[in-house]
């Protein structure tokens, strides 16, 4: 993590006048470095487009600054805080705890109240795939480790009695296998159940550390770093003030509780409601109120040692989606100090925004929405720029594994971004597109943290601009013609929902919002039901399942699954959201596919070459003169552009009216002459089969449509994602600027659309 | 006979994996024509003309190599200087190889297209690569 110098982020997305927002910026090497207030309009520094255009904006934030290096909170874990050392484990004490584990090596920390600078307490951890218990009274540690490795994705119950009174430690590891729990079936013959036996002759005791589930403290005291993360599931932890008998081990490898003095029992499903379990609280079931809390969002809501797959969702059957499922990569906060804070002034105008650092030759932009007062619009035309997907998509390393440049149809290319999130992709986190180290998809992503492919002038692993930097291409477009408009964001929409669209005539996306809410699509539902007007900018919008940590907002969750193009699939039982209690997955498969919206759904993607359209015989109808008006009959619209030379391109959209195309659609155009590497989405075929290419499937295109609704509203949608990389050709004077803009003028007038029929 | 130790059954897929690559490799050995090499330079990405199959096949075989020494093309400055990059797996630190600078992303690409033939021996004779 020293390639960049200097980095940071903001503490939420988006802003009104008056609001705080807190940058928090980490250094390399310390020393002085610069920070202003810029505005951003565009970061493309592709010489065949406009260029790069920033302007300064007076600020507090001006001035220099002190800078240090900050350290990361690494990895997921449950921290229980035992300030009267209740649980410090002196005299008779025992542990029980059902393990699950994904990546058997390195040490990992599995249940502990341990002190590894002066190997003090005690620890359940996992040593070169080997359970082992360890008492440490500061000066003296003792052992007992068992003679079996641990089968990953294999439920074991798992007891550590430290017998004090006794003289001994002792471990019991025993497999608690269903047809459905893990990796294996009944029929596999594992001879893995065991005990082991030392002796002890010391007492454990460990000063201000906390119990900590999924690893162990540093050192005593603050700050509580946690090290040893852990990979894989915990599910019900326990601790007893006594030594447990082989029926009591017995009786907990079954599910029941032993008559035995129960100190702590940690149950991760308490607090399931039918919302889901939108929290970080851990409760303790045994009457001890002592309560933990998570750190690094594990995943909540997964499946437990005793789940039958019976049922699909925690929600219904909580006692078995007890597990939590922690990741040593998992980062939901950066959690550095505050470096400055800024109140928006009244005066400061929506737009996109960046608080540019400078520390030597080494320069970091963080972005951020302004958007009007809450409840005011300052323009008819908003841009709803799409936070919620580019969360989604937030330090991506796609293309650093092997299928992605197959997917991609081209070879890498690389900057310094891209190296420093391979090299420290623990330090930045994961999107989800990525894979957290044990194969599990990453199902949340957090805003807290430097997002170093959302960056003005980022050209994303994929070859081309991408989300962020994409949407630039839009606002550089309303800026270059005079457009009036305001910035609104995907954490607007949720907070105000139909409230914050119902204020303007026209509402633009960005050029690729695919990850929504059922808020989300609601808002737009009742905006274009009643008379509002959509232009869609994109393609492969609406597409995934997505909510907001009612707790975190900064936080979302997604989980894919099971269809859809995906860049992982949820496992059995674990696609409903932890943060709502909603089946995760295609919106499509919850009956809200975006044709019904917006006359078209996600069909291909083409990320190697764009396209232009064809005109199809709507385009000459004349009630759609205004639409076409400046552009020839038989002009092929948008082959040319910054992305991939066409505006047809990257992912496309396509009509389907079994899936919810209006009727009335007008079909102004269609792209043609994709390549061999743009293909039919997993979710359109049923059958695999060749032939599913640009070149020899019709499917592989994208459809500008247009329709209206009901009380003078309308819909547009261009069904691409690289249209917005044409708008600036030839100086913004070209076809897709010419169509783009009639419709725009159209629709932000104050006359109604004329319905079709 | 029950399993007690992970650690001693390996993945047996490696096994067929061996014989399929050698199998691709033979498939694929003497696709690197002149006039395929030929076709990548002048357009490497497609974007004149969509891509022959014979290309299209040693592409998707060079695009499936594990990601540990594969080769990439690394931005020293955009639009201006690029050069190749050799990956080393996740958390490490590629190796970029700076004799060779490239002014433009096209012949970046191209060069990395050339390094990775080499690196699998699918480039019989360095010549083609020049013509």
């Amino acid at each position: 993590m020293n390639r960049l110098g200097i980095r940071g982020y903001c503490d939420r997305p988006n802003v009104a006048p008056h609001d705080d927002i807190s940058f928090h910026v980490s250094c390399d090497e310390p020393g002085p470095y610069k920070a202003r207030l810029i505005r951003v309009v565009n970061g493309d520094l592709d010489p065949a487009g406009p260029g790069p255009n920033y302007t300064h904006v007076s600020s507090s934030i001006d001035g220099t600054y002190e800078g240090e290096k900050h350290r990361t909170q690494i990895g997921s874990f449950v921290k229980i805080p035992d300030p009267d050392g209740r649980l410090v484990g002196a005299g008779s004490f025992s542990l029980h705890v059902f393990v699950w584990v994904t990546t058997p090596r390195p040490r990992q920390g599995i249940l502990s109240r341990w002190n590894d600078r002066d190997s003090a307490g005690w620890a359940l951890t996992l040593e070169d795939g080997y359970l082992t218990g360890s008492a440490g009274d500061g000066e003296r540690t003792r052992v007992v480790r068992s003679d079996k490795r641990l089968f990953a994705e294999t439920w074991y119950s798992v007891v550590l009695n430290i017998d004090g009174s006794g003289g001994r430690l002792s471990l019991t590891q025993t497999t608690v296998r269903n047809s459905v729990n893990g990796r294996f079936g009944r029929i596999v013959p594992l001879d893995s159940d065991t005990c082991a036996v030392s002796t002890l002759d010391i007492t454990p005791c460990a000063q201000d550390v906390p119990v900590v589930v999924a690893g162990f403290a540093e050192s005593a005291g603050m700050p509580g770093w946690v090290i040893a993360d852990f990979n894989g599931k915990i599910d019900s932890p326990k601790c007893f003030g006594a030594v447990l008998s082989d029926s009591e081990i017995s009786q907990l490898a079954g599910g029941l509780m032993p008559n035995a003095a129960l100190l702590a029992h940690w149950d991760f499903a308490s607090g399931v409601e039918k919302a889901g379990i939108p929290s970080d609280d851990v409760t303790d079931v045994s009457g001890s109120e002592l309560h933990g809390v998570c750190v690094n969002q594990p995943d909540r809501g997964m499946t437990g040692w005793n789940w039958t797959g019976k049922e699909e969702n925690f929600i219904h059957c909580p006692e078995e989606f007890g597990a939590l499922w922690f990741h040593m990569d998992a980062l939901d906060d950066c959690r550095w100090p505050s470096a400055f804070r800024f109140t928006i002034p009244a005066e400061l105008r929506t737009g996109v925004y960046a608080v540019e650092l400078t520390k030597g030759s080494h320069v970091d932009h963080i972005p951020f929405f302004v958007t009007p007062i809450r409840g005011t619009a300052t323009a008819s035309v908003a841009v709803l720029m799409p936070t919620f997907s580019y969360l989604a998509y937030a330090n991506t390393q796609v293309l650093q594994y092997v299928p992605g440049q197959v997917i991609m149809g081209i070879f890498a290319t690389l900057n310094d971004r891209d190296l420093e999130l391979n090299e420290a992709w623990r330090e930045y986190g994961l999107s989800t597109y990525d894979l957290h180290s044990d194969g599990r998809g990453c199902q949340y992503s957090s805003w807290r943290r430097p997002i170093l492919n959302m960056r003005p002038d980022y050209r994303h692993e994929f070859g081309a601009v991408w989300q962020f930097p994409a949407d630039l291409h839009l606002i550089d477009w309303l800026e270059a013609r005079g457009t009036k408009y305001d910035v609104i964001t995907d954490h607007d929409l949720v907070d105000q929902g139909t409230s914050l669209l119902e204020q303007y005539k026209v509402v633009m996306t960005g050029t690729h919002p695919e990850y929504y809410s059922e808020e989300m699509l609601d808002a737009w539902e009742d905006y274009l039901d009643s008379g509002g007007r959509g232009m869609y900018m994109a393609a492969n919008g609406f597409y995934w399942v997505t909510s907001l940590h009612p707790r975190k907002p900064w936080v979302i969750e997604v989980r894919k699954g099971e269809s859809g193009d995906q860049a992982w699939r949820a496992r059995p039982g674990e696609l409903h959201h932890s943060t709502t209690g909603e089946r995760g997955g295609l919106w499509r498969n919850r009956a809200r596919p975006p044709q019904k919206l917006w006359g078209t759904g996600y069909t291909a993607h083409g990320l190697d070459v764009s396209a232009g359209y064809v005109q199809m015989p709507d385009a000459r109808d004349p009630r759609l003169a205004w639409m076409t008006k400046g552009i020839d009959t038989h002009e092929t619209i948008g082959n040319f552009g910054l992305v991939n030379g066409g505006a047809a391109g990257l992912e496309m959209d396509r009509i389907d009216y079994a899936l919810g195309t209006p009727p009335h659609t007008q079909l102004i155009a269609s792209s043609h002459g994709h390549s061999q590497n743009a293909l039919l989405v997993p979710e359109e075929q049923y059958f695999v089969s060749p032939g599913i290419d640009g070149i020899q499937d019709s499917r592989v295109r994208a459809d500008i449509v247009y329709f209206t609704t009901r009380n003078g509203g309308a819909v547009f949608s261009v069904s691409s994602m690289a249209w917005c990389g044409s708008l600036s050709d030839n100086n913004y004077d070209n076809n897709v600027s010419e169509l783009t803009g009639n419709v725009l003028d159209r629709f932000s007038s104050d006359e109604p659309l004329d319905p079709l029929e | 006979m029950p399993l007690t130790d992970p650690n001693v059954y390996p993945d047996k897929t490696l096994d067929w994996m061996a014989y399929f690559n050698h199998k691709r490799r033979d498939a694929l050995a003497h696709a690197a024509t002149p006039e395929v090499i030929a076709e990548h330079k002048n357009d490497p990405s497609g974007s004149k003309a969509r891509h022959s199959s014979k290309l299209q096949a040693l592409l998707i075989y060079l695009r499936m190599q594990p990601v540990d020494g594969k080769a990439f093309v690394y931005v020293q400055e955009p639009h201006r200087k690029y050069c190749i990059g050799l990956m080393n797996g996740r958390g490490e630190t590629p190796r970029i190889l700076e004799e060779q600078i490239f002014a433009s992303e096209k012949e970046a690409i191209h060069a990395v297209f050339l390094y990775r033939l080499r690196a699998l021996k699918l480039l019989k004779d360095d010549s083609e690569a020049e013509r």
